[in-house]
């Protein structure tokens, strides 16, 4: 958050698949534009959370910023601090980590708990002691007991397989995380858990999260800044307080009035019309039209560029106008 | 909770499975009622036996799974042990059900339009083109567009909130008196469900159905039912009037669920949440209260199985299941 380059910087990403003609010539021409020309950052020691509905992206994103994926065009860049260390160093960084979903599909279910840990640390030579310590000290950190080591998988619980898999990602020491729906399959007291433990981590390792999710609720509790993310598009972007305070992209609106709201008790529901259209045939100008009950004609034709309309808050719609300090050329969302 | 006789009672609900030498109990002394046009919220984490009391009533149950105790009413009609021909004249007509994931619970190799008409004709001697009338303006009435062309459409050519709204459109087709939905909500973009539980709020008022709406979702729950029912390890721990259950809870494990909701711990530097592990499966020998060992005010007490009995809110129909209770005042949850 300092003015120092930020750890990640995510600049004009655009991925897309398909289109080169496919296997057997099947798909000809049919491309999915998953991501197009996103720009986000990460500031060191920043939880930045990432929401959208299925097909917005977001896990693509996720993808890109840990390598497991190429962009079609544009840079994805990390600081100095986020890069991976010289090779065969000891104690380095392997870049950022990431922890998906389904923590029991991500463990190889033929290994022991103290092997998932340490295979990273081995193949990469990180260890820096003895392995039991080394596996002790990251089962410790996640708040797993011992005595667990030498279980498999199928014998610890969801919650438990998910502390493992975040171990595991520790034990790379990385200084950013992405957390591509870590706890989307957890029941609500386990969830609550293990929340618990990503904000304990946080202050105890000082790592920057892109929080993946598309539970607003838990981004709220957890981000300083959210991103909100449309078919493969960033629409708005703000500091958490910010964007719940004053949304400014009328799918921001409809995403927040969508919630169900516990507080609330018997509540009619206004939900938005219509479906999330398929990546494959987006709609042209700005994608959310057809369901925005304010789209106007210029909507359908022009794409709204994301700008500041406020210092830090960024919306993409062209019923916001940016405030004269945005014409100077402050576009983009600066971190 | 209604003056008019219950639409569903179920009374001591007691279903296990049987498997080899051990029994686990899945629904454990289950009981309640619900009335014309009212929703219930079924609310349990993973495992809590909320699925499965569903399917008791439906009479899904298939052997290792045995309901071994209780009574399910239909309209004064003990549903339990029925034989199954007039099972099936009951099933999809005066009860139907909505599963969790449409496109297992859809033929996917038959067309919407004739799900749909086997659906009534199995129940109905209509006409092939009145059946097809009918499933048009059923389609039409849970939001989907150009219905007449959707009927000849395959399960895999609709998206996943088209899809759920078929399986909803099918279960509304015989206006039934009394809908299960087990989670139907669940695998659906946010925005969907909101138009959903929309027009599922709509459809169940217009009609008078009965609903009984199974989820792990507290905050669905708060927005739709009428009355709640909290379940753990098989058994209803504590129910009520929704906003009475999540005002003024009393169970500790209803106050310790309502803290760990993320939306309810804004501000604070950690959520509040429920310390050790869940263990669903409950064998047959268990004693005590379930949640006693990660209850935060278990003590002797709590060796033995607790009682439903009122509770201190003096709310009508306010329940709970629990040798320590919180008072009216103390249950009131505090916003951090």
């Amino acid at each position: 958050m300092s003015n120092a380059a930020p750890l990640l910087d995510v600049q004009d990403v655009s991925k897309i698949y398909g289109g080169s003609g496919g296997l057997f010539g099947f798909g000809l021409g049919s491309q999915v534009r998953a991501l197009d020309g996103v720009a986000l950052t990460v500031g060191e020691r920043e939880i930045v959370g990432l929401v959208g509905e299925s097909g917005s992206g977001k896990s693509t994103l996720g993808r890109l910023v840990v390598g497991l994926e190429r962009p079609t065009s544009g840079h994805i860049i990390l600081n100095e601090a986020a890069r991976p260390g010289p090779p065969r160093g000891k104690a380095r960084s392997l870049g950022p980590q990431i922890i998906f979903q389904n923590a029991v599909a991500a463990l190889n279910p033929r290994r022991t708990v103290k092997d998932a840990i340490l295979e990273p640390a081995v193949v990469h030579g990180l260890l820096t002691g003895p392995a039991d310590a080394f596996v002790h000290r990251l089962m410790d950190s996640v708040g797993l007991p011992a005595s667990l080591k030498d279980r498999r998988p199928h014998e610890l619980s969801g919650g438990q397989c998910q502390r493992v898999v975040i171990a595991r990602a520790l034990a790379a020491s990385p200084k950013l995380l992405v957390c591509d729906e870590p706890v989307s399959a957890l029941d609500v007291s386990i969830q609550a858990q293990v929340l618990n433990l990503f904000l304990d981590l946080y202050d105890e390792t000082g790592c920057s999260y892109l929080f993946i999710s598309h539970d607003l609720p838990v981004v709220e509790r957890l981000s300083h800044r959210i991103a909100i993310m449309y078919l493969g598009r960033i629409v708005e972007s703000a500091p958490t307080k910010a964007l719940f305070a004053k949304p400014l992209h009328p799918y921001t609106e409809a995403l927040i009035a969508s919630v169900p709201d516990i507080e609330q008790q018997r509540r009619t529901f206004h939900p938005v019309s219509g479906e999330i259209p398929s990546p494959l045939s987006p709609p042209s100008g700005c994608h959310f039209h057809p369901r925005c009950p304010h789209a106007m004609d210029v909507c359908r034709v022009v794409q709204p560029p994301l700008l500041a309309i406020e210092p830090g808050h960024f919306s993409a719609c062209h019923l916001n106008t940016p405030p004269a300090f945005a014409a100077a050329g402050a576009s983009g969302p600066l971190g | 909770m209604t003056s008019s006789p219950p639409v569903l009672e179920v009374k001591g609900l007691r279903t296990e499975f049987h498997m080899g030498r051990s029994r686990l109990c899945a629904v454990n002394d289950v009981s309640f009622s619900i009335g014309r046009g009212e929703v219930m919220g079924l609310v349990g984490e993973s495992g809590s036996g909320k699925s499965v009391t569903g399917y008791s009533i439906m009479g899904l149950v298939d052997p290792p799974g045995h309901i071994v105790d209780g009574t399910i009413r239909l309209h004064g009609k003990d549903l339990r042990g029925l034989p199954e021909r007039q099972m099936n004249a009951i099933r999809g007509d005066r009860v139907s059900i909505i599963f969790q994931d449409p496109m297992t619970a859809l033929h996917p190799t038959l067309r919407i339009g004739q799900q749909m008409i086997d659906a009534i004709r199995a129940h109905r001697s209509v006409s092939r083109s009145e059946a097809w009338r009918r499933s048009r303006d059923m389609l039409g009435r849970v939001g989907i567009p150009s219905p007449g062309e959707r009927l000849s459409a395959y399960p895999h050519q609709l998206s996943g909130g088209m899809r759920q709204r078929v399986c909803i459109a099918i279960a509304l087709l015989n206006d039934p008196d009394l809908i299960i939905a087990d989670e139907p909500t669940t695998g659906l973009d946010v925005t969907i469900q909101a138009q959903i539980l929309a027009e599922m709020q709509a459809l169940v008022a217009a009609r008078g159905t009965a609903l009984i709406w199974v989820t792990h979702d507290l905050a669905v729950v708060a927005n739709i039912a009428d009355s709640v029912a909290v379940m753990y390890a098989g058994s209803i721990v504590e129910r009520g009037p929704t906003d009475v259950v999540l005002r003024r809870p009393s169970s500790p494990y209803t106050v310790g669920l309502l803290n760990s909701v993320p939306s309810r711990n804004q501000g604070a530097s950690r959520l509040s949440q429920i310390p050790g592990t869940y263990t669903p499966a409950v064998s047959e020998e268990a004693v005590g209260c379930r949640f006693a060992p990660r209850c935060p005010r278990a003590d002797d007490a709590c060796t033995v199985f607790p009682a439903l009995t009122a509770a201190a809110t003096g709310a009508p129909g306010h329940e709970v299941r629990c040798h320590h209770p919180y008072a009216a005042r103390e249950g009131r949850l505090s916003h951090v």
